[in-house]
């Protein structure tokens, strides 16, 4: 891929991305690995390990990793500016519409909609996460799952204290995370 | 707390400032939690909204329902969202480019081969098992606060539980049931001011 192609590429995922990094796994399957042969398929998958258990988006470390692949650091700039540029246009643009027409009954809809929607996705990554973590097989959704289904206690325990020390106290989360760590390295192994 | 007394938070800080806490606080998240984009919100709530008191409860829960509407990183949504709403365009790249800039380096660091980590290791994948299920937590702890403002009405529950089963349980693409729920917002809105109620 040329410099300008590396670019375009991730821009246009940029804006295809909708509903968090996770739903560009398949969208980036199709083109990096099935169309363009740009990366191996094992290439990808250890690519997807790695930006899940590195902090940060999962969307921005899949650009800047094959970015750095096709062109070293200054690819893996490019790659990162394409997916961000759509998120600055639209999200600003979002912005100037929402105050001009406020008072309207079509934002005033667009929000009584959208406030409840965006808590059902946030929702659905409870699940997601919980598919991570806490449950061991996945979280039931057709009968056959019952039978795979249970749930790890240390884990659980995990969870809980944590959401008692989110709603209940101002402990600031990073020390959540890191407990979380060093007690799942000992007890989630 | 009120919008009122989050105006006079935010301008009793000079601008040049905000964009720095924007820029480090953003920095600190990117460096330091996993899970992907989505972790993004949950974590700046707790920093801007409830240790900082930048952006209160109600606004909060719009700048959420608007990141999750608009195309593009759900992340970098979130930043740009927060940072403009704090201190503008500015803020906005602020927050943004503290977003990015940690994960560009700790992945360009990895993808060249200077630091490898072993994802397969025990103690990694331990260590990620808790994180995740702290992350669980979080977000969980954000789905009961919101909850509490968004979902008041039987129309409301509707639409909240309905996007969720149709992702979970029948695999919907997100777009679909976002551009639906907005649809059905539209409509409940004019019917309910038709009917001359107040609008709740």
């Amino acid at each position: 891929m040329s410099y300008l192609e590396l670019y375009l590429v991730f821009l246009k995922f940029g804006i295809l991305c909708f509903g968090g990094g996770y739903m560009l796994v398949p969208l980036l399957t199709a083109d990096l690995v099935e169309n363009r042969h740009v990366l191996a398929p094992e290439a990808f998958r250890d690519l997807v390990s790695v930006a899940q258990v590195t902090p940060g988006p999962v969307a921005i470390n899949t650009a800047t990793y094959v970015g750095f692949l096709q062109h070293g650091i200054l690819g893996a700039a490019l790659a990162t500016l394409g997916i961000i540029t759509p998120a600055l246009v639209l999200v600003i643009l979002a912005i100037k519409l929402l105050k001009r027409y406020e008072s309207t009954v079509w934002i005033q809809g667009f929000l009584t909609g959208m406030r409840p929607a965006s808590w059902g996705l946030i929702l659905v990554s409870v699940v997601v996460f919980a598919d991570l973590s806490v449950f061991s097989g996945r979280f039931p959704r057709v009968l056959a799952d019952f039978q795979n289904f249970g749930i790890r206690p240390a884990a659980l325990l995990i969870c809980l204290v944590v959401l008692f020390f989110q709603l209940r106290t101002k402990v600031s989360f990073y020390w959540l995370l890191a407990g979380s760590a060093v007690i799942g390295a000992l007890f989630c192994r | 707390m009120s919008t009122a007394e989050e105006t006079v938070v935010l301008t009793s800080i000079p601008e040049r400032r905000r964009c720095w806490v924007l820029f480090y606080e953003f920095c600190k998240i990117s460096t330091f939690v996993v899970g992907g984009g989505l972790v993004i919100i949950p974590a700046a709530q707790n920093v801007f909204g409830r240790q900082r008191h930048w952006v209160d409860e109600d606004k909060m829960v719009d700048l959420v329902a608007l990141t999750q509407s608009v195309p593009g990183i759900l992340a970098c949504n979130a930043a740009i969202f927060i940072g403009y709403h704090v201190a503008g365009f500015r803020g906005a790249l602020s927050a943004l480019i503290g977003s990015v800039l940690p994960p560009f380096l700790i992945i360009s660091l990895i993808a060249s081969g200077l630091t490898a980590i072993g994802t397969s290791h025990p103690w990694v994948q331990g260590a990620f098992t808790g994180t995740i299920s702290c992350v669980t937590g979080m977000v969980l702890a954000m789905v009961i606060r919101t909850g509490k403002r968004t979902q008041r009405s039987v129309f409301a529950w509707c639409v909240g539980l309905g996007c969720f089963v149709g992702m979970v349980y029948f695999n919907l693409n997100p777009a679909w049931l976002i551009l639906a729920s907005v649809a059905a917002g539209i409509a409940y809105t004019g019917w309910v001011l038709r009917r001359g109620g107040v609008r709740k």
